[in-house]
């Protein structure tokens, strides 16, 4: 190996690089249409893209709010149950019949077997936890609503139609409830804090 | 304003063909000995139908040849990011050379090492002896720092190849 690196870069080009052949105009032409072309459909499937993407998040805005206005708050002490509008959602999306507990009196039954029709209605899990006055949060299904109770003794609820609402965890007849028909807002469930009388 | 191909008017069509027959031909040789024969080529052929479609804002500029070559540069290392990063440069035995002595077999490889803006001063000066001017015109780049990937990269050539110290002279 006697010639320079130089000299050898020289014989390697003028070899192997120097055989790729001329770029000619028609070939440019042509790709300056191709291009274009590609241009053109890129730009419809970047707006295609784009409306798509629009559309999910409207219908996720939809869903979300129409999932929000389902339950009765989420908070344990706000906002108050009155100002939530009842809603069939929650009911009608998931074919869910699912009976929520008035949980009340004292500390809950917990070792008590449940109603037998709320247990029938709903194997589902449900839990309530009570607050010191006003508000009681009832749980199920991953839904949260609220019970209010004023000092008449009174429970008011706002739930969506078709939630079997039992009453009287093991102080009350089993099986004692309701269930909401479509629209109907429950605004008079009267329930004793203790065991004994409603 | 958005030219289009048919309603070019004819001089600039022609002025567009003279300015394609200059420049095409180190054009293609930079771009090749940075991406490699393949994309370098294509490389080649994008930006050349870029200057058509931008010509009356291209002619304007001062060196036209050297801002496409960038252009494609910058283009070509984006578009190519997923490849290997290395030139596919073709190797030794494919030229029917080796025997011969012409040059080192493992200098492709050592050439595809180098970084691209070194490989490229390297093949444009030493491979297709561009004058420095002519190089640094064509790659867009001043004279100082042509003469830097240069000298790097001939540097690295050698220590790629092991060449000892009294034949880098």
């Amino acid at each position: 190996m006697t010639k320079l690196i130089e000299d050898q870069v020289g014989a390697y080009a003028t070899a192997c690089l120097g055989s790729v052949p001329a770029v000619t105009l028609d070939e440019v032409m042509a790709t300056v249409g191709q291009t274009r072309r590609i241009s053109t459909r890129r730009r419809r499937s970047r707006l295609a893209l784009v409306g798509a993407l629009a559309c999910s998040i409207v219908l996720v805005v939809i869903a979300v709010g129409l999932a929000g206005r389902s339950s009765i708050g989420g908070n344990s002490s706000h906002p108050a149950v009155s100002s939530v509008p009842s809603t069939t959602l929650a009911i009608s999306r998931f074919g869910v019949v699912c009976g929520y507990e008035f949980f009340v009196g004292g500390p809950p039954a917990v070792d008590r077997a449940p109603p037998a029709a709320a247990a029938r209605k709903c194997p589902l899990t449900t839990s309530t936890s009570q607050t010191e006055e006003s508000t009681i949060v009832l749980t199920g299904n991953g839904k949260r609503y609220l019970a209010h109770f004023d000092s008449q003794r009174l429970w008011t609820a706002k739930l969506p139609a078709g939630v079997y609402l039992a009453v009287g965890w093991g102080c009350y007849p089993p099986g004692e409830g309701f269930v909401l028909k479509a629209g109907e807002t429950l605004t008079d469930v009267r329930v004793s804090t203790g065991c004994g009388v409603p | 304003m958005r030219t289009t191909e048919g309603s070019r008017p004819a001089e600039a069509s022609a002025e567009f063909v003279t300015f394609f027959e200059e420049v095409e031909p180190r054009l293609r040789l930079a771009l090749v000995a940075r991406f490699g024969e393949q994309d370098g080529r294509e490389a080649t052929l994008d930006a050349l139908a870029y200057a058509w479609e931008h010509w009356d804002r291209l002619k304007s500029t001062d060196n036209p040849a050297g801002y496409l070559y960038r252009a494609a540069a910058r283009a070509g290392s984006r578009s190519r990011r997923s490849r290997a990063r290395t030139a596919m440069l073709p190797p030794a035995a494919s030229s029917g050379l080796r025997d011969q002595g012409d040059f080192e077999p493992r200098l492709p490889e050592a050439l595809a090492s180098l970084s691209a803006n070194q490989r490229t001063a390297v093949v444009l000066v030493h491979g297709w002896h561009y004058s420095l001017t002519e190089a640094a015109a064509t790659l867009g780049m001043s004279l100082s720092t042509l003469r830097t990937h240069l000298g790097r990269g001939l540097s690295r050539l050698r220590d790629y190849l092991e060449v000892p110290d009294d034949q880098a002279d």
